[in-house]
């Protein structure tokens, strides 16, 4: 039987640096030998040997045969040492571990994608995937915000810039505060939903950022008529088996790693508040 | 069997099996795996530390990597292929491992370097004929002659040894036993005797089942702050118990080469679930002190049909500063009574 802690070899690809502060870099990897069979939403733990390990969300979608994209912030030791590798360095991954955002059951609603800052990484996964031609006539009206705190901090411009020359997807974007440069949307995350106030009729709502911005979101959604069964938060915890054992993802009975990351707001409100 | 004879029934079983028993290092008895001259030390109300070591080790590695010029190659840890004997395991204990399977073995995924050694591994229990004053195994389910997790079981009836195979792997070390014979109606009767006057000698009426609800019930409770004032953080309890099993995965390097290796952990540390943002969703006392108590007695219950505790009382006995898991359970029930009793009104 394969011991589970013993991750795949992995070598880093292409690298690309997402916002201007430079601390944000998608990683594409190239499996050596194995294969990462994942659903949108899913997580991974990466290995930087002789530094640790970490859980990462899968930024790219199952539908791009030729990529797996991580998007990876530099904020503790294990991020700030692959934020060091380069092209053709070797890592580990093993996974994929996680429930991922629910695709069977979005099946014929209207999707709604909030994301805000570097937290847009598994909904830009469940974006090419609803978005991919092999799979967006199983979804009805797709709306995606997205928000960063200023231009140079928005990531996946290319994405952003491709989603906004299609007629088959409602994106709006924003940034707290413009420069000279920006042309754009100017304002918060829950200020800019309430303004393009997506129908909440047979539609689910999928929310990633900041706590803060979350936390500002919910009750605009609330107002918009969604119901907290239709609420869809990813969480993040700290993580070292990502498979149930090591036993400090858990909210209340729940584990992020196991039942988790994606829960609704239903599921979180009968949930202590430890996340 | 004789007591006489307990050196040559390990000689015999050494032949075959890696035996780890109960041994006495300095002042404390720790289980060890026996040399080819040792004696186990069988006369002992219970280890210092569980055996669960045994299984899930402080401190284990998982595997090697290397990187050869240039080229990173992982290598598995080798796994000791012997079988092994545990032996002397109090019934509390034994069925503390049946608590880790559950957690370490499950349809999804198993945790290899455990199952391997529990696969690989006779349970030979040691019956609990004079538990301590801590001991509260009646109350969460065990009993001092409990069987679970027991393949053979011994019972200490002062000349000699009952010994009862439970499991067709316990039934595989008696050819190994010398000088064995039926037990006479006079010994049997001891044992009846010993069993009862041990069954007694143990809490029995800890509102362990009602824990559950009872929990829930005052999850924002400032009872938790005034337990938690009282902890000084030091994770002894968890370290001591034999259902704990948080860990860590961290990396060692020297050079080019490295183990990744997994090590105890423990939910009382603040660093326990420390974000990188700095953000801690456990961030005081209170909250770590209820992850635990809730661990143990709600979240197991919910997801694997069972308190994580079997009554050892080594957190009672060890605690620094006289925190008693009994005492909190009995707190909580009373606590909860408090709680859904109707304030008085203001006069």
């Amino acid at each position: 039987m394969k011991n589970p802690y013993i991750p795949d070899l992995a070598t880093i690809g292409r690298i690309i640096t997402e916002n201007e502060a430079e601390d944000i870099k998608t990683f594409e990897l190239s499996l050596n030998g194995s294969e990462l069979a994942y659903t949108p939403g899913q997580f991974a733990m990466l290995s930087v040997f002789g530094v640790g390990e970490c859980p990462i969300g899968i930024a790219s979608s199952p539908t791009q045969l030729d990529t797996l994209q991580f998007t990876v912030k530099k904020a503790g030791v294990v991020t700030a040492a692959l934020h060091e590798c380069e092209e053709g360095a070797t890592i580990g991954v093993r996974g994929p571990y996680g429930n991922g955002w629910p695709i069977r059951d979005l099946e014929n609603r209207n999707v709604v994608m909030i994301g805000g800052g570097f937290a847009f990484t598994t909904l830009r996964s469940l974006a090419q995937y609803v978005l991919h031609s092999s799979n967006r006539d199983r979804y009805r009206d797709i709306t995606i915000i997205y928000g960063a705190r200023s231009p140079g901090e928005l990531i996946y411009k290319r994405d952003l810039e491709a989603w906004s020359q299609r007629g088959d997807v409602a994106l709006t974007v924003t940034v707290d505060k413009g420069d000279s440069g920006w042309n754009g949307r100017e304002g918060y995350v829950p200020t800019i939903t309430r303004e393009v106030a997506p129908s909440a009729e047979d539609a689910t709502a999928l929310v990633c950022g900041p706590p803060i911005m979350i936390k500002f979101t919910i009750p605009v959604l609330r107002e918009l008529g969604f119901s907290p069964q239709d609420i869809l938060l990813s969480l993040e915890m700290r993580m070292k088996c990502g498979i149930g054992k090591c036993g400090r993802c858990n909210v209340g009975h729940m584990y992020v790693c196991l039942d988790g990351p994606v829960f609704s707001v239903a599921q979180l409100e009968e949930l202590p508040k430890e996340y | 069997m004789d007591k006489g004879s307990i050196s040559d029934f390990i000689r015999n079983l050494q032949k075959q099996y890696t035996v780890v028993a109960p041994v006495r290092r300095r002042d404390l008895i720790l289980f060890d795996e026996l040399g080819s001259s040792d004696t186990p030390t069988l006369e002992f109300a219970n280890s210092k530390l569980p055996p669960k070591g045994f299984f899930f080790p402080r401190s284990e590695t998982l595997f090697r990597f290397s990187a050869k010029s240039g080229k990173m190659e992982l290598t598995p840890a080798q796994t000791k292929s012997k079988p092994a004997v545990l032996m002397g395991v109090r019934p509390c204990d034994a069925r503390s491992l049946v608590l880790l399977d559950k957690v370490f073995m499950t349809e999804k995924y198993t945790d290899t370097p455990y199952s391997r050694k529990r696969a690989n591994t006779t349970v030979v229990g040691m019956a609990c004929t004079d538990p301590r004053t801590t001991c509260f195994c009646g109350s969460v389910g065990g009993d001092p002659f409990d069987a679970s997790g027991i393949d053979l079981l011994m019972t200490d009836v002062g000349h000699g040894y009952f010994m009862e195979a439970l499991t067709q792997k316990g039934e595989k070390l008696l050819p190994h036993a010398p000088k064995t014979r039926s037990p006479t109606r006079e010994e049997l009767q001891k044992q009846g005797w010993i069993k009862s006057k041990a069954r007694a000698a143990v809490e029995r009426e800890l509102p362990v089942e009602q824990a559950e609800t009872n929990l829930e019930n005052i999850y924002e409770d400032d009872f938790w702050d005034r337990v938690a004032a009282k902890c000084l953080g030091c994770g002894v309890c968890t370290y001591l118990c034999p259902t704990c099993h948080c860990f860590d995965i961290t990396d060692d390097i020297l050079d080019s080469n490295g183990v990744r290796v997994r090590s105890w952990d423990s939910c009382v540390y603040p660093l326990f679930t420390l974000q990188a943002s700095g953000h801690n969703p456990r961030k005081s006392g209170k909250e770590r002190m209820r992850q635990r108590v809730m661990h143990k007695f709600n979240y197991t219950v919910k997801n694997n049909d069972a308190a994580f505790c079997v009554g050892c009382g080594r957190c009672v006995q060890d605690c620094p500063v006289n925190l008693d898991i009994r005492e909190v359970i009995k707190a909580v029930a009373s606590q909860r009574r408090a709680a859904l009793q109707p304030k008085e009104a203001p006069t």
